[in-house]
């Protein structure tokens, strides 16, 4: 009993989540909107794009790479899936929006790969220099100009809602369908990270490469998995931000790459990969969104609230760090007396 | 004569020209524990790349249970029973114990699907087989060297091996582990399952091996029972010279101690330390992983400061909470283990000498001063011998014992006086260790005042002129290296 309770102590998790509840209940005390079922949506809501992109981040963290290059895949999908639909003026369904976002990501997903697997190129350095080209060519052959008079299947999509609620003032927030999206993702991962040997593979090549290699792991096959399959994430939570805004902006997502690792670090994946939990993740994810909607609740103007989200990133790495430099400085030598 | 598992028949290999296997051949028995010995780059752990089949033979075969092979692949040679254990034991640190042990044999198989259950049932079968108990839930990051290793055993098992390779397997291991390990390897022997044991501890070699190979510059210099060895014929076969060992006398003559140290304390360390150290001093300490031999080292640079206690340096009180404390009080270490602690091993051999001395090359205006720092480091070069073809190559393509003088001259560019030697020749072979033993006489004979750690029982013995023995934090006894035989001192360290 008392093992498994220092089992669960001793996890990152779990200071994620109470420090969730810590800062639930600080908020609530200050203004008890925030305690309610209409702010928990709007918190699901605007967390439902970043989790998406978090658990890419996550399995390529696992496998000790980077993929900065996730927000650029997802803009690349996302728009240029649109402008396709929009020229073309297409009056079907969301699904065939959202295959070819699949599509876009993969493509995008396998160049990632074969830089990385087959070229040797560092992640970092591969997925910043893709990060800037898909960018850059996208900008320039596809177009700049946001849409946002949106072909009719996003615009439905963006209208669906799982559930609503209003509240005494008569605003309503709303559980979106894309929420399911999030959860077909989070559950395939899932079981591909923890039942199927390709994805033991990706902890293992995360904890020792050379280990792995020896061990009979494809390694080249492994990296081209990992990056294709986190384009194809990415492809999707950039298509899943266009339907949410009923808006497609490729200049939207810039610059968001950094929050989602951020959040995936915080969640407790080491970034010199091994370690990590989809559940630890989605603390990370929750953690984050908490801290920029709703710390305009207490009256923390919005500049602040970067400064905090920046101090958490700080903490929530530092505590992880300092735990592995301690138990790394720790003597145990039984000194007799 | 028992069957033949394994026999290696005439095989050449070479890279880039150089010819690293002049036609060697080996067999192994059914159940037999072999030793294959030689110094580095004697071919050893070129010959086991063949018989892994990592590298593919230039010429000759390699014969298992009666079926050839030209070529064999990594992965036919773990079909054939041969499993190699590495000395970094290629396990998970990040996965549990039950995954570490299961998951190669799961990917042999060609599994595609995780089965938990069936993972945990394999892992415990395959540790239930050596007789070891273990949580099969805990992290192996978490695990000691030996149980880290158990786990790598417990792996070859879970592959149905019949001959496991074990490249220095108790270089990190305390006396009891080693025995213990010794105790496994017999026990596997009973189900017929072959052990080579690579390995330059010769003592080890002589208390487990059944037969013996040795190798010198790739090619086979003798092969027998271990029987007909005794250490000064195992010696000359491996490095082909006479290697006499004498015992070190100094030449003190100061009133003074160079290095006083008085009831140092470190929790969960040591405790109550007192000791001086002459100019011109080998001082021993010796004691078992886990006496806080390291511990006290590592205080007395700085790295752990003590708690509690004082140290003088030329009988003046000094204060040491830093390793820049240490530095500028002349006080130098050299780590346990060069690779991760005292080396940069991509970088150059030269940048690593000059790296704890750069202030010194500083011209005018902070500029480097390229041409004075090469011509230091030259001299270090040539006073250690390190066989180098050029200073600017990275230290990773030095030998084991080069790289351990590289980090020897990295601390004596920097002038210390007092040199603290942490395992000075762990995991360097029997020559390398001769010729590094002679560079610490000399430094003491020039007036240095050394420290050698070690638990290397020979070693101590030899070098030291006077030995502290170390046991749980404390120091329990002081000996000079006249009035005690090794078997007596390996006795009093070991017993509890």
């Amino acid at each position: 009993m008392n093992r498994s309770i220092r089992k669960i102590a001793g996890k990152n998790e779990f200071y994620v989540l109470i420090t969730i509840v810590v800062l639930c209940i600080v908020i609530g005390l200050i203004n008890n909107a925030f305690l309610t079922l209409s702010s928990a949506f709007d918190i699901i809501r605007s967390g439902i794009e970043m989790g998406i992109f978090a658990v890419g981040a996550y399995i390529v963290i696992v496998s000790g790479g980077i993929d900065v290059s996730c927000t650029a895949v997802g803009t690349f999908a996302m728009f240029t899936t649109t402008k396709i639909l929009y020229d073309s003026k297409y009056e079907g369904g969301i699904l065939l929006a959202l295959v070819m976002a699949v599509g876009f990501g993969l493509i995008l997903g396998i160049l990632n790969g074969t830089l990385i697997a087959y070229l040797k190129i560092p992640p970092l350095i591969a997925t910043l220099a893709t990060g800037g080209i898909i960018n850059g060519f996208m900008l320039f052959f596809i177009g700049s100009r946001e849409i946002s008079n949106v072909p009719k299947g996003i615009y439905n999509a963006g209208k669906s809602m799982l559930a609503v609620v209003e509240n005494e003032h008569g605003f309503k927030s709303a559980l979106p369908s894309t929420l399911l999206i999030l959860i077909g993702v989070l559950i395939v991962t899932f079981f591909i990270m923890r039942y199927t040997m390709l994805g033991r593979g990706i902890f293992a090549i995360g904890g020792d490469m050379i280990s792995a290699q020896r061990a009979g792991f494809n390694i080249k096959r492994t990296q081209m998995f990992i990056y294709a399959y986190v384009g194809i994430i990415s492809g999707l939570a950039g298509m899943v931000h266009t339907i949410m805004m009923i808006n497609s902006n490729p200049l939207d997502l810039s610059g968001k790459e950094m929050m989602v690792i951020a959040a995936v670090v915080i969640g407790g994946a080491r970034i010199t990969g091994g370690h990590g939990s989809l559940t630890g993740t989605m603390l990370g994810v929750s953690l984050v969104t908490i801290m920029s909607n709703s710390l305009i609740l207490i009256g923390i103007p919005s500049f602040w609230q970067r400064f905090v989200t920046g101090l958490i990133i700080l903490i929530g790495t530092g505590i992880t760090a300092y735990q592995a430099k301690r138990m790394k400085k720790q003597l145990n030598v039984e000194v007799a007396d | 004569m028992s069957e033949v598992f394994l026999s290696v028949n005439n095989v050449f290999k070479s890279f880039a020209g150089v010819q690293a296997l002049k036609g060697v051949s080996i067999s192994i028995g059914k159940g037999e524990i072999r030793c294959l010995a030689g110094e580095n780059g004697s071919g050893k752990s070129t010959l086991i790349k063949v018989i892994s089949g990592f590298y593919t033979p230039d010429s000759g075969e390699i014969i298992i249970e009666g079926n050839k092979h030209t070529a064999l692949s990594p992965i036919e040679s773990i079909r054939n029973g041969i499993q190699v254990i590495y000395q970094d034991f290629s396990i998970f640190p990040n996965l549990t114990v039950a995954e570490n042990i299961s998951l190669n044999s799961q990917l042999a198989d060609n599994k595609r699907l995780m089965n938990w259950a069936q993972i945990r049932a394999n892992a415990q079968a395959a540790l239930n087989r050596i007789g070891v108990k273990m949580d099969l839930d805990i992290k192996v990051e978490m695990l000691s060297v030996a149980d880290k290793q158990l786990v790598a055993i417990s792996r070859a098992l879970l592959q149905n091996a019949k001959l496991i390779i074990m490249d220095e397997p108790t270089t990190a291991l305390t006396q009891k582990e080693v025995s213990s390990l010794f105790k496994i390897i017999k026990q596997v022997q009973k189900e017929g399952i072959a052990t080579l044991f690579v390995s330059h501890k010769l003592d080890e070699v002589l208390e487990i091996s059944e037969k013996v190979t040795i190798l010198r510059n790739g090619e086979n210099v003798v092969d027998g029972d271990v029987k007909d060895f005794d250490m000064s014929k195992f010696v000359y076969y491996m490095t082909g010279r006479e290697i006499v060992s004498t015992t070190f006398a100094p030449k003190t003559g100061d009133k003074e101690p160079l290095l006083k140290v008085e009831n140092l304390s470190l929790k969960g360390g040591f405790k109550d330390i007192s000791f001086e150290l002459f100019k011109g001093e080998i001082l021993g300490i010796t004691g078992l992983l886990g006496s806080g031999r390291t511990e006290l080292a590592l205080s007395i640079f700085g790295a752990h400061p003590a708690n509690k206690g004082n140290i003088y340096v030329k009988g003046k009180k000094v204060k040491i909470h830093s390793i820049l404390d240490a530095i500028r009080n002349k006080i130098a270490y050299v780590p346990e283990d060069r690779l991760t602690e005292g080396l940069f091993l991509p970088q150059s051999i030269n940048r690593n000498i000059q790296v704890s001395v750069l202030k010194r090359y500083r011209k005018k205006l902070g500029i480097y001063d390229k041409k004075s720092a090469k011509e230091n480091v030259q001299k270090w070069v040539k006073e250690l011998s390190i066989k180098t073809a050029d200073p600017e190559l990275p230290v990773v393509t030095l030998s084991g014992g080069n790289q351990q003088r590289v980090v020897l001259a990295k601390w004596l560019a920097s002038d210390p006086e007092i040199l603290i030697l942490n395992g000075p020749t762990v995991g360097v072979d029997i020559g390398s260790k001769t010729d590094i033993h002679q560079i610490i006489r000399n430094l003491a004979e020039k007036g240095f005042g050394i420290i050698v750690i070690s638990d290397d029982i020979p070693e101590v013995l030899h070098n030291c002129n006077r030995i502290l023995i170390m046991k749980k934090g404390r120091i329990v006894g002081e000996t000079d290296n006249r009035s005690i035989t090794e078997k007596e001192l390996s006795m009093n360290l070991s017993q509890a």
